[in-house]
């Protein structure tokens, strides 16, 4: 390829020399003048010259010029490479943040579900200890209802028996005109009592 | 009228005699040339810009381009050859371009000048190969794959288009150059003879030439530098690498 456009190249060059040519040969012929190019008082100088320029232009490209475009084409070249580079540990890095929040949402979210479940039971257990609580308190209340309501009884039993006592004592003393023997009274009134009872 | 020929006469600036140090016409376009290859380098990549300007992009483009050129035609062997290939170009390009001035001095006109450059490539490209390949170096002269019978004819045929190298690179330099800047004044000198002859239409013609010419000359600068560093570049290849 690169030989193929070289050979073109010198198809068209060659082609400009042999147009040029003529034409220069023409007004060589009309001025009369040689070709200063053939002028060999001229070579010392030209050659002394253009050793001198060249040598120094090479210098100054080998030592000045080429490190430093050199330089900036290199610089260019690290900072895209560890651009990239950085690009990647980015990467690396999110996906590492990202499973690390993944672990602490799944252990944050069984820690929850403890706490939940724990809370839970705890307030089972204190609903059944107040129920006992209350339980044992109304129990404690119905039981010193019954004693209340058994002492009134027996108050109102034993005021009953007094009554029964004057009752049947009068009755005895308008039925025989004396009063009633005290014992037999009290006899005859357990013994209905008991009956009774 | 100056003939087409004067423009590339050589004298001494400022008058004087004409000795073999003689700082001349062509000395200072030379000088000039290195001072603008310098001034365009140097002063294209002063900022070190990460993102370049127009200018560094250009300094960076003709440094990538002597780059690909030598990476493509010579591998990477070719790398220590960088600078003075690099060199070479600019040294031809500036020349070239600065050489279309109007009353500058063209120096890679003179086929002196063309010669020693062709000459010192064609030297550095031997010794180069000699020193790779030592004796194996002549090898290069034996053609591949053709049957024996035919070396008493290939062989001298390939010495003597190796021995052609140097002449063909600076003749074609040389004479590109030459042709084309007395055709610019063959044709500017038309603008004299024919407006004269046709009060001054005529001379328009021979202008509008100009003008292309000159367009034409620019590109030829261009191409004429790239075609020696590539031939450079493939000698190089040659001298390295042998077929």
């Amino acid at each position: 390829m690169k030989r193929a456009i070289s050979y073109a190249l010198n198809a068209v060059a060659t082609g400009v020399v042999l147009g040029g040519g003529s034409v220069a040969a023409q007004a060589a012929e009309e001025g009369g003048a040689a070709m200063p190019q053939l002028d060999f008082s001229t070579y010392p100088s030209q050659l002394f010259w253009l050793a001198v320029t060249f040598a120094v232009l090479f210098v100054l490209m080998w030592k000045v010029a080429l490190p430093r475009v050199g330089d900036v084409i290199d610089m260019r070249a690290k900072k895209i490479t560890d651009d990239l580079a950085a690009i990647e540990a980015a990467t690396q890095e999110i996906e590492k943040i990202s499973t690390e929040i993944d672990k602490v949402m799944a252990s944050a979210r069984s820690d929850a579900q403890d706490v939940l479940r724990k809370a839970s039971e705890k307030v089972a257990a204190d609903h059944v200890k107040k129920q006992d609580k209350i339980d044992a308190e109304l129990a404690a209340k119905a039981a010193e209802a019954e004693a209340n309501i058994a002492a009134a009884t027996e108050t109102a039993i034993e005021g009953l028996r007094q009554v029964a006592e004057e009752v049947a004592a009068s009755s005895v003393e308008k039925l025989t005109g004396r009063p009633a023997a005290k014992d037999e009274l009290a006899s005859a009134l357990d013994a209905a009592a008991g009956k009774g009872g | 009228m100056a003939g087409p020929l004067e423009q590339f006469v050589i004298k001494p600036v400022g008058g004087g005699e004409m000795s073999s140090v003689a700082f001349t016409n062509s000395s200072m376009w030379m000088v000039l040339t290195i001072i603008a290859v310098t001034a365009f380098m140097v002063g294209g990549m002063r900022k070190r810009a990460l993102v370049p300007g127009p200018w560094q992009s250009m300094a960076e483009a003709t440094y990538e381009f002597i780059g690909s050129m030598i990476r493509d035609n010579v591998g990477d062997e070719g790398r220590k050859f960088f600078p003075f290939v690099f060199t070479l170009f600019m040294f031809i390009l500036f020349g070239n371009l600065l050489g279309l001035i109007p009353y500058s001095f063209t120096f890679t006109s003179h086929i002196i000048v063309t010669m020693a450059m062709a000459l010192f490539v064609f030297v550095l490209v031997t010794l180069v190969g000699l020193f790779k390949h030592g004796l194996h170096f002549f090898s290069f002269f034996v053609p591949s794959g053709a049957p024996v019978l035919m070396y008493p004819l290939m062989i001298p045929i390939e010495i003597i288009s190796y021995l052609s190298r140097p002449v063909s690179l600076s003749v074609r330099l040389f004479a590109n150059m030459m042709a084309g800047h007395t055709m610019m004044k063959v044709f500017a000198g038309f603008v004299f003879g024919l407006g004269a002859a046709t009060f001054g239409l005529g001379g328009i013609a021979p202008i509008v030439m100009n003008v292309l010419l000159t367009g034409f000359e620019i590109l030829v600068a261009f191409l004429q530098a790239y075609v020696f560093c590539v031939l450079t570049c493939l000698y190089l290849n040659d001298s390295l690498h042998l077929h």
